[in-house]
Order: structure tokens, then sequence, then C-alpha cells
């Protein structure tokens, strides 16, 4: 065999051997639980995501300023929304401190932080709007509507959130979705607090 | 169509069961004892110990509360969860007895 094709064929061999150790390892990946949510990305797969991200946001966006004005209003609407909507998982600080949250994988980020804090009015829209595909964070626009006014309220609470009282935090509890069992335990609650019902009958 | 309706139902219903009880104790009852970042509420002759945490927020009647407002006495609804061997409170909301 003359030393060009020994070598072409070395290189097919190697070039085969490398793809079959790379199945190899997505496939032990995969079935020891690489697609739970109970694994965190690693550094790697976050920074390159994040990069990625960032890079796809139309350009016209990422020097957007807020749309809304700030104004004590238009601020308390966006806490609103955020306690009804963003809450679940983002819990009323920003922290992501939440049952969902800690059960998601990649789990929302501290929207304390500079990491979100350093984002442009404007990006912080296009995620709201468009949401991140393969995360829990769903898509909140419409196409073809216009800029939202909630969601650029929403912006304009999330700079808010390094500063929230706990007065406010404690507003924004009884804004924040209730089902009808868990409103019928809130009232047994209070009136046991208040004393016009001893603890029988309230559930444990 | 009909499946894709049944299935989001099914998946509503299973995450507001979760959401109503956020997968914390409700602990109901009287403060008996307080002792450090411990503290003892008793219902019906029955004492649960329950930790205090640094995270652990507090709520005096509507208002946001310290820890040092907590009193024996006081009527409680602890919000807390288990870890490990020990009930961690995650909100502690109580009244004193004056203020009934």
């Amino acid at each position: 065999m003359r030393t060009g094709s020994k070598g072409f064929v070395w290189g097919l061999l190697t070039g085969a051997g490398l793809a079959i150790f790379v199945v190899l390892c997505a496939l032990t990946w995969i079935f020891r639980g690489g697609f739970t949510a109970q694994a965190q990305p690693g550094a790697l797969e976050t920074s390159v995501a994040k990069h990625l991200y960032s890079a796809s946001i139309p350009s016209h966006f990422q020097t957007m300023p807020n749309q809304m004005p700030s104004t004590p209003d238009n601020l308390h609407e966006g806490m609103e929304h955020f306690a009804d909507h963003c809450a679940s998982c983002h819990a009323n600080n920003g922290s992501g401190d939440t049952m969902f949250g800690r059960g998601l994988s990649p789990r929302p980020p501290d929207l304390r932080l500079a990491a979100t804090q350093s984002k442009s009015d404007g990006e912080l829209y296009y995620i709201i709007e468009h949401g991140v595909r393969l995360t829990g964070m769903p898509a909140f626009g419409q196409p073809g509507i216009g800029h939202d006014h909630g969601s650029w309220n929403l912006v304009l609470f999330i700079r808010h959130l390094p500063f929230l009282t706990p007065q406010e935090e404690l507003e924004m509890q009884r804004m924040n979705p209730v089902t009808p069992s868990e409103m019928k335990e809130r009232q047994a609650e209070d009136d046991f607090l208040n004393g016009t019902t001893s603890t029988q009958g309230v559930h444990q | 169509m009909k499946h894709q309706i049944l299935a989001i139902a099914l998946v509503s219903a299973i995450v507001s069961t979760a959401f109503a009880h956020g997968g914390m104790d409700h602990i109901l009852g009287v403060i008996s004892k307080i002792n450090g970042d411990i503290v003892v509420v008793t219902k019906e002759g029955k004492d649960t110990t329950v930790y205090l945490r640094d995270f652990t927020k507090y709520e005096l009647g509507s208002k946001p509360s310290k820890r040092v407002e907590l009193r024996v006495g006081d009527r409680v609804v602890i919000h807390a969860k288990r870890n490990g061997n020990n009930e961690e409170a995650y909100e502690v909301h109580f009244m004193h007895p004056s203020s009934k």
C-alpha cells in the first residue's frame, strides 16, 4: 500500500473511532440521567449558551431603552405582574429560590445580581417576550403584536428588585396566585392567629 | 385536540396542587419555649420543635417583623420544611396574645 493511501485509511479509522467514542459518551450521559432536571449545566455549557443567546438578540434591542416611563404606577403594575406571572419560579424577591425554581435546570438566575442587572432594558424585554429555549423561561410575547407595555413595566420592576423592601415583598405575597384550597387554608390560619378559632379543624 | 386539553388540564391540576403547599409543613400552635434558634410550638399538648434560620421571614399580624419580637405565648403559623430530622422555618406568622 502506498504511503498516501495508508495515511488516508488511518485517518478514516481514527475519525470513525473518535465518532464512536463521542457517541458512546453521549449515550452514557443520556442513560445516566443526562436529561433529568436534577443536574445543573456545567460552567462551559452555561457560558456558551449565555453568549450565544446574547449574540442572538437583535442589535436594536441591545441598545433599546425602556419604552415606559419610570413612574410609581408603572412600577407597581410591574410588581403586580411579576408577583402573578413570574414569582412562582423567580420568587417575589427575584432570587429564584422557590419550589419550582429549585427544580429547574438550569435554575432561574438571581435577577438582583449583575449578570441580569448589567443587561440593557431592551435585552431584558426581549428575553421576557421571546423566552429562552430549553429552559423553564417561556415566551410571553405574541408574534405580530407590537410593544407590550406590561413587559416594559416588568423590566422597570426587575431594575427595582435589588432595592425591594420587606414591605413590598409582603405586599407581593398577597398578589401571588392562590388556589381555592390554599385560600381556604390561609383563611383558617388567619382565623387561628386572630384567636377566632382553635387549632382544631385547621390543617397542619 | 381533546387529548391535548385533557393533558394540559391534568398538568395544571398537578402543578396547582403542588403549589398549594409549596412542599411546606404548616405548623400551628402556641409558642411554649424559645431557646436560641429553637422554638417549641405546642398544639393540644403535642410539642413540635422548629429551627429558625437566617432565611426565616417573620410577620406579626400583617406587618413584616423580626425574630426578637417572638415571645412565649404567641400564636404562630410556621411554614417549615423538613431538612433531615429538623423542621426549618421559612415563614413565621405570629400574633401576641394581647393583640387579639
